[in-house]
């Protein structure tokens, strides 16, 4: 009795030690599990739209660039360092799509010059929108002013109003810049805070450019303490510094995310995607397109800094 | 030990508990995300960097630089349709920096138009040509242009430019944004620059002789695309002169002028190395003044001292070749004359330290044919005068007429002579003096 007692007492002993080993080894391949394996990469098992080969010909405007390498990067599972997108500017862009030399661009809509070369080379242009951009006023960063009705915009503008204390700011004149005629953002004033309100005549200066003088050339926003500029978002964020200038609202409504998307700050524009209408239907850019303007394209699409459109 | 098998247990159970409690504490301590603790680190050094940069100073327009002490020897290479001009440098110490450098000019040369031409059967010729645009503050700038005919029934060509700049303590390349101090808003230079610069090629002269911008064409696209990509680090085409920066963009030139943002350029400051770097020191000019540039090769004599109280700027241009015995004595006499003057200067200088002494002078020599004698006449011409003032004046009022007549005359590069008008702050005019001699040494009057 008592050896079969100290027998079961050995076995117990044996399946405790036992028992302990398992412990001790279960906790070692845990740790080498969960501490020493690499994070499982999904991108690399995710299998994505494109390959860089099959990836049809992009071109655009500047301000779309960005939006371009976030597309192309997502949907070809390239490193957003690693994609080689050039952008050859608004009007070559379309030159480029009339012409055939480019599948889709991503750019502002066309201009009445744009749409008669495309008629005259009887090409008809599908034009979608894809994504939406704020257009921007902006004061330096010391700037009282943080609020401007769209009325007291257009008498600044049309020169109506020439001293911030006429608008709740500072005893000093008003420097309201203008931007370069026809580009982007001076298109942007005139047609969406202007409306049918002639603009004042810009600031302009006198340029040394060596041989020769330039003058009357239209002054860019310089940030002075008193200066007030516009812009698209993309323009504005891109040429000036975001810690010396600061976006001022319209009619108390700011150039938030939400308040762009729901439209309830109006002054915005739409970039698009436009091809030419005769592409295949299961085309490459086709199917880019669409996914461009899908759930997956527009949260792309918001991570690059863009308002979704849809 | 343990009396009980249930005592037995209860170890087992509390050393299982401990083990997987430690196991998941080791496994929760290696997964926190490392990416943070080194995005941190990485930020701190970057604070810790630009902390420690914010010493590096913008320019004195009032202060003064020297040239580096190196040779700069030219260099040709003719291969096929290809025909390289370029240059080495010899004078620096460290040879192995030396030969860097010297290997790295001549394959961008011998290379860089590949760039755009991949077979040369598809042009007429190559021509590439590189510049020295920049040799002070121990560092070496340096524009590389070529230029192929694409055929000879068109216009056609292909072009391409882009710059070297080295440190020439370490023989590394100089980043563009290492040109600023770390203060400067680097954004708003290159978007003024830009935006200035792109104009002038969308500009059309008047009648008047003055130009405007009648079409602005892309240009807010252009700047924006301009400063996109300084974001992403891809403006590497530049070069520096001692006034500008230049960046190649696309096919514009986009020049920063120092002067308009002399607060924020660091080049003057950044590079001067401490140690010796040179095998000797008396082949580039010192003491000129900042945004100035002065080429040696351009005069058979000059001497320029920028001293406390002198200041000896003299030139003398004169083409050596192919010239009579009495030529070359005339030239000997005049330049052991001027450096009597010099010496006699600076011991005046020397004697007196609150009075300020300029002597400037440009001479020339020239020879030319006379038609009604038919005979070759040697012409010598002089131009200047000695100055004396105290220092006071000179800093005052004089010095900014001379630190503008070196800044006007380094435009074209550095190759005018400078003659000093103090007319109307010191009472006192440069003189002329022309002379007329014969083949053989005898004065004529014409």
């Amino acid at each position: 009795m008592e050896n079969q007692m100290k027998k079961n007492d050995k076995i117990i002993n044996i399946l405790l030690i036992v028992i302990m080993i398992l412990v001790v080894l279960g906790c070692a391949v845990g740790y080498l599990y969960f501490a020493k394996a690499k994070p499982v990469e999904e991108d690399n098992n995710k299998e994505t739209l494109f390959t860089l080969k099959n990836y049809p010909k992009i071109d655009g405007s500047i301000s779309t660039l960005p939006l371009a390498e976030a597309f192309k990067s997502a949907f070809t599972g390239t490193d957003i360092e690693n994609v080689d997108v050039t952008h050859s500017k608004t009007h070559n862009a379309y030159l480029n799509l009339i012409n055939k030399n480019v599948d889709l661009i991503l750019v502002p809509y066309p201009s009445e010059e744009e749409l008669q070369l495309a008629e005259q080379a009887e090409v008809e242009l599908e034009i979608v929108p894809v994504v939406k951009e704020p257009f921007v006023f902006f004061v330096n960063k010391e700037n009282v002013i943080d609020n401007l009705s769209l009325t007291q915009i257009q008498d600044i503008y049309s020169g109506k109003i020439t001293r911030w204390n006429e608008v709740g700011g500072a005893d000093a004149e008003i420097l309201a810049f203008q931007k370069p005629t026809n580009s982007e953002s001076q298109n942007g004033m005139v047609s969406l805070i202007m409306q049918d309100i002639s603009m004042m005549p810009p600031i302009t200066e006198t340029i040394n450019s060596g041989m020769t003088d330039i003058i009357g050339v239209i002054s860019e926003y310089n940030n002075k303490s008193t200066a007030i500029g516009y812009a698209y978002d993309y323009y504005a964020k891109t040429m000036y510094p975001s810690d010396s200038i600061k976006y001022i609202s319209i009619d108390e409504i700011e150039p938030t995310y939400d308040n762009i998307k729901n439209g309830l700050y109006r002054f915005q524009t739409t970039y698009y995607a436009v091809i030419r209408k005769d592409e295949p239907e299961n085309s490459n850019t086709r199917k880019l397109l669409k996914e461009m303007i899908s759930t997956n394209g527009q949260n792309i699409a918001k991570e690059a800094g863009y308002v979704q459109n849809y | 030990m343990f009396k009980t098998t249930k005592a037995k247990l209860i170890f087992v159970i509390i050393f299982s508990i401990i083990c997987v409690t430690i196991t998941t504490l080791i496994v929760i301590y290696e997964r926190i995300d490392i990416t943070d603790v080194e995005e941190n680190d990485s930020q701190e050094n970057i604070i810790e960097t630009s902390n420690k940069e914010k010493d590096v100073a913008g320019i004195n327009l009032k202060g003064k630089y020297n040239q580096n002490d190196l040779k700069i020897k030219s260099r040709k290479a003719t291969k096929e349709k290809v025909e390289v001009s370029y240059f080495e440098i010899d004078g620096l110490r460290n040879k192995e920096i030396q030969n860097k450098i010297n290997e790295e000019i001549e394959t961008t040369a011998l290379n860089y138009y590949k760039e755009k031409i991949k077979d040369l059967s598809e042009v007429v010729n190559v021509t590439v040509t590189v510049s020295n645009t920049g040799n002070f503050a121990d560092t070496l700038s340096l524009a590389l242009n070529y230029w192929s005919k694409i055929d000879d029934d068109s216009d056609n060509f292909y072009q391409g430019m882009t710059g070297l700049n080295y440190d020439l303590s370490t023989g590394e390349k100089i980043p563009l944004e290492k040109l600023f101090t770390s203060d400067a808003p680097i954004i708003d230079i290159l978007r003024t620059s830009a935006y200035h610069s792109i104009l002038y090629y969308y500009s059309e002269e008047t009648l008047s002789g003055d130009s405007v911008v009648n079409n602005y064409r892309d240009i807010e696209e252009d700047v924006a695309n301009f400063i996109e990509l300084y974001k992403r680090g891809k403006l590497t085409d530049f070069y520096y002169t001692t006034s500008y920066i230049c960046i190649f963009y696309e096919d514009y030139s986009i020049n920063i002028e120092m002067e308009d943002w002399a607060d924020y350029i660091a080049i003057y400051s950044r590079y001067l190395a401490k140690e010796d770097l040179y095998d000797s020191n008396i082949i580039g000019y010192k003491n000129l003044y900042t945004l100035t540039d002065r080429n040696k090769d351009t005069y058979y004599y000059s001497n320029y001292q920028n001293e406390n109280n002198y200041l000896i700027d003299i030139t003398l241009d004169w083409n050596e070749n192919e010239t009579s015995s009495f030529e070359k004595e005339l030239v000997a006499d005049k330049i052991e004359a001027i450096e009597k003057e010099i010496e006699r200067v600076k011991q005046l200088a020397s004697q007196n330290s609150n009075n300020f002494y300029i002597l400037n002078y440009s001479i020339y020599l020239n020879t030319f044919v006379e038609p009604e004698v038919e005979e070759e006449i040697i012409h010598y011409y002089e131009n200047g005068n000695s100055y004396e003032m105290t220092v006071h004046d000179f800093e005052e009022n004089v010095e900014p007429i001379v630190i503008s007549a070196n800044r006007d005359a380094s435009v074209s590069g550095g190759a005018s002579a400078i003659v000093y008008d103090f007319g109307e702050v010191l009472k006192i005019e440069p003189q002329q003096s022309i002379e007329y001699y014969t083949e053989d040494g005898e004065k004529i009057v014409i």
